[in-house]
């Protein structure tokens, strides 16, 4: 679909939780010390956040929506709309943005919605949310992005295992004629189905024992259709075909050009990647703050983390352009073009157990 | 037009553990010891780094030697 804008919503808080427990790559036996040298160099992920089995997304992201609706004096009955970006929800049904608003106590009208999207989640989500909101006039809306990716990951598969992360994030969106206009510009090629890809467990291959059936696919990647598989090199090859592009086509949509944005808010896949796609367009480094090498690539969650771990303070003092570009699963991409009034942003969770949710 | 030579340093240069013997126009790449993954992606990333170059993962797959590499890069590289 082309460009779009939505021109009376805007984003105004953000707020992200990570589980306290770390996993440093250093300490992986999957990893000699001159591999890990080079895959911190190149991928730039150094240690990772993981979820003890009693944490899922929704402890994560309701302890992150509790937080916002605080900081941003927001009752949980003005919540019109809540959508749920998830691809590790806590059952196959019912939908984790049911789970949420139970907890988090939003009326029985706000309406509900489930989005199964992987890295580029976060702009998909941001867009459907600013959608229906601008639609159907409802005055505020939140949207939950997050995933404990880490659940689906094999222990002897070196090519996932450094890689990902566990993160939650809410983000409040408010209905205002004072917004600026926030710019979407969206995409996909089934064609990449299977770049990043989860074979076994659902309708199609339903879980039983091939599902947990190791399989020795490379030297030290060895996994079960039950768990995640990446191809690395066809993601970057999608990215740099779809992305650069995708982001050019928004700041011409916006009118903007590339030294407008003060910041551009990449997925944190991984820094090789991210370092080839900056360069294509154009962008100085110090303009794409990165977090990946404390909280890795954290799925649909890394522009939220991102966000609330590097920009916080700036973003609350005062009006920022951003670029927030992700992309991933499906083979997907998405990138906004948002600028305005100050972003509430409170620093990063850490959650130690669920009774902090 | 790069040379296969410039090429090949270049390419040495984003690889962090030095090939013994150095790189030849002959080599197979996945036939080094503690060839991986890893070692592919950088080398797929350098072309674009380098020269604006994407190939995907089976043009990779498809190039046997070093010389092959060349001849799918270097006929890329915009003018």
């Amino acid at each position: 679909m082309p460009p779009f804008s939505i021109s009376d919503v805007r984003l105004s808080a953000v707020a992200a939780a990570v589980p306290a427990h770390q996993v440093r790559n250093g300490d992986l036996d999957l990893l000699s010390e001159p591999e890990g040298a080079a895959f911190v160099k190149a991928v730039g992920i150094n240690a990772r956040r993981v979820a003890p089995p009693e944490i899922c997304a929704s402890d994560l992201c309701v302890a992150a929506a509790r937080r916002i609706l605080q900081v941003a004096g927001v009752r949980p009955e003005g919540i019109g709309v809540l959508v749920f970006v998830t691809q590790t929800p806590d059952y196959h049904l019912p939908g984790n943005s049911m789970l949420a608003q139970r907890r988090l106590g939003l009326p029985a009208s706000t309406y509900l919605l489930d989005v199964n999207q992987g890295c580029a989640g976060y702009v998909y989500g941001l867009a459907s949310v600013a959608s229906l909101m601008s639609a159907a006039r409802i005055g505020k809306g939140l949207l939950l992005v997050g995933d404990t990716i880490t659940r689906l990951l094999s222990a002897r598969d070196r090519s996932t295992l450094p890689i990902f992360s566990d993160a939650g994030s809410a983000t409040l969106l408010e209905r205002t004629s004072a917004a600026h206009p926030m710019h979407f510009n969206l995409g996909s090629d089934g064609e990449g189905a299977d770049v990043i890809y989860v074979r076994g467990g659902g309708a199609r291959e339903p879980f039983g024992p091939e599902s947990l059936r190791m399989c020795e696919e490379e030297n030290k990647v060895v996994r079960a259709p039950i768990h995640l598989s990446m191809r690395g090199m066809d993601v970057l090859h999608y990215t740099l075909k779809y992305v650069a592009p995708n982001i050019k086509e928004l700041l011409a949509f916006a009118n903007a050009d590339t030294d407008t944005p003060d910041y551009y808010v990449l997925h944190q896949a991984n820094h090789i990647l991210n370092q080839c796609l900056l360069r294509r367009l154009g962008i100085a480094p110090e303009k794409a703050p990165e977090t990946l090498l404390d909280y890795g690539n954290t799925s649909c969650a890394t522009i939220p983390v991102t966000l609330c771990r590097r920009l916080g303070k700036e973003l609350a003092q005062g009006e920022k352009a951003l670029v927030l570009s992700g992309f991933g699963a499906g083979f997907s991409w998405g990138s906004a073009f948002i600028s305005g009034e100050s972003i509430l942003c409170p620093e990063l969770l850490e959650i130690h157990d669920p009774g902090e949710c | 037009m790069i040379d296969v030579r410039t090429f090949i340093h270049n390419l040495e240069g984003h690889l962090s553990s030095p090939v013994p013997g150095g790189l030849e126009t002959g080599t197979r790449l996945r036939d080094l010891p503690d060839w991986d993954s890893l070692k592919a992606l950088i080398v797929v990333a350098s072309f674009d780094w380098d020269y604006g170059v994407t190939i995907s993962a089976d043009e990779y797959a498809g190039a046997e030697t070093i010389r092959d590499l060349y001849a799918l890069v270097s006929q890329r590289i915009p003018q």
